[in-house]
């Protein structure tokens, strides 16, 4: 039987759907692996990497941080995140290490508080890919990401690329870095000064 | 003896309905049965400490708190070491095994750990296994075990169960103390909760 004028339409938009679909799934597929997980930019407008003065919590109020570089923060209690927030401070405290913050210092209010590690770098990639480069520590085994379109980019590839010929290792790092685990992004790095 | 009665007693020992010696094969010393060995992996891994669904770090962590138990009962303990294909590769051709305890249903890394055990099987054969719950649901030889990690090229090294890390190079670095080992626990769980939490 012959197909109608309608029929042979309908028969070729089905193709070209089917072609339009083949075409566009591996590209999305290869795009999603190459990009991985490109997080959305932290808010901020404020990110700090300090160690903590004191912390405070009362019974009925908001909790006080107050970060080395002077900035001062509240904490909400009673939702998850401060209690994973309460965890973080209390371990950079029991360490004696740098926290990573993210927020708005004017009105005190934390976006996020990562974790600080004291690290050295195994392997910077060669160049960018995807508007990132990728780098591997020594210690931990995933690469991690360091994003050329963040504020805290030049500086950060600069001291990460000094510590890969500077002879620092895992046993005596010469970097503090915070990484947010959610992407593997570094968000922020600095020199790891002598005590 | 003559030949007649060799072979008479040959043909005994093929159809002697008596029980062998000792019908139970003791282990060589430090080695593990496959039974224990798998007891051993299935109680690590209902551990709730350990993150083992935190593939993203930690590896060198996990692999030394279980070599420690391990030793402190007399086990062989040793570690394996897979490494990404050198030179200035590590990063190009990376370690990737796919899993569902990452948002993206994989993870990539430069060198992976777990410790080893000499398991015996019923003819006191002793061949040594990978203990690793991150990754594995069983006790797994070494070649299974680095097959998981999608990498051919990648290099096992084998050692002893004190290195805490052994980078690439061959340095091998100790454990921090036992508080610091909980911390880095500590740590690892936090991520994992803001690696999913954030996802969702």
């Amino acid at each position: 039987m012959r197909k109608t004028g309608a029929e042979t339409n309908e028969s070729r938009r089905q193709f070209c759907k089917i072609l339009l679909l083949l075409a566009g799934f591996p590209a999305m597929s290869s795009s999603q692996s190459a990009h991985g997980q490109l997080a959305a930019p932290l808010h901020g407008p404020d990110f700090v990497l300090e160690k903590v003065v004191s912390w405070v919590e009362s019974a009925n109020a908001e909790a006080e941080l107050k970060l080395a570089d002077g900035s001062l923060w509240k904490l909400k209690p009673g939702t998850r995140s401060y209690e994973d927030q309460r965890d973080v401070i209390g371990r950079a405290v029991r360490r004696n290490r740098e926290l990573f913050l993210s927020g708005d210092r004017n009105r005190a209010n934390v976006e996020i508080i990562i974790d600080a590690r004291q690290l050295a770098v195994q392997e910077i990639s060669s160049k960018e890919t995807n508007g990132r480069y990728s780098v591997l520590f020594q210690g931990p085994p995933s690469v991690y990401y360091l994003r050329t379109d963040r504020p805290w980019f030049s500086q950060a590839f600069s001291l990460l690329r000094r510590s890969v010929s500077s002879g620092a290792s895992f046993g005596a790092p010469d970097l503090v870095v915070a990484i947010d685990p959610a992407h593997s992004e570094i968000v922020a790095v600095k020199g790891l000064k002598s005590p | 003896m003559s030949s007649f009665d060799q072979q008479q007693e040959a043909i005994k020992r093929q159809f002697s309905s008596a029980p062998p010696a000792s019908p139970v094969v003791s282990c060589p010393k430090g080695a593990l049965t496959e039974q224990e060995a798998k007891q051993w992996f299935d109680d690590f891994k209902h551990r709730e400490e350990i993150p083992w669904n935190y593939p993203n770090d930690c590896c060198y962590n996990r692999a030394h708190v279980m070599a420690r138990e391990l030793q402190a009962v007399g086990v062989d303990v040793g570690k394996v070491w897979n490494y990404a294909p050198p030179p200035i590769a590590y990063i190009a051709n990376p370690l990737r095994v796919s899993t569902s305890n990452d948002p993206k249903g994989y993870v990539e890394w430069g060198y992976h750990v777990a410790p080893t055990v000499p398991v015996a099987d019923s003819r006191n054969n002793v061949t040594r296994m990978v203990l690793d719950p991150s990754i594995a649901a069983s006790p797994m030889t070494p070649e299974q075990w680095k097959s998981l990690q999608g990498q051919p090229l990648s290099k096992l090294v084998f050692t002893n169960s004190e290195p805490y890390y052994r980078d690439e190079k061959g340095r091998v670095y100790p454990a921090p103390t036992n508080d610091e080992v909980s911390e880095i626990f500590d740590e690892h769980r936090s991520n994992r909760e803001k690696n999913w939490r954030r996802d969702k």
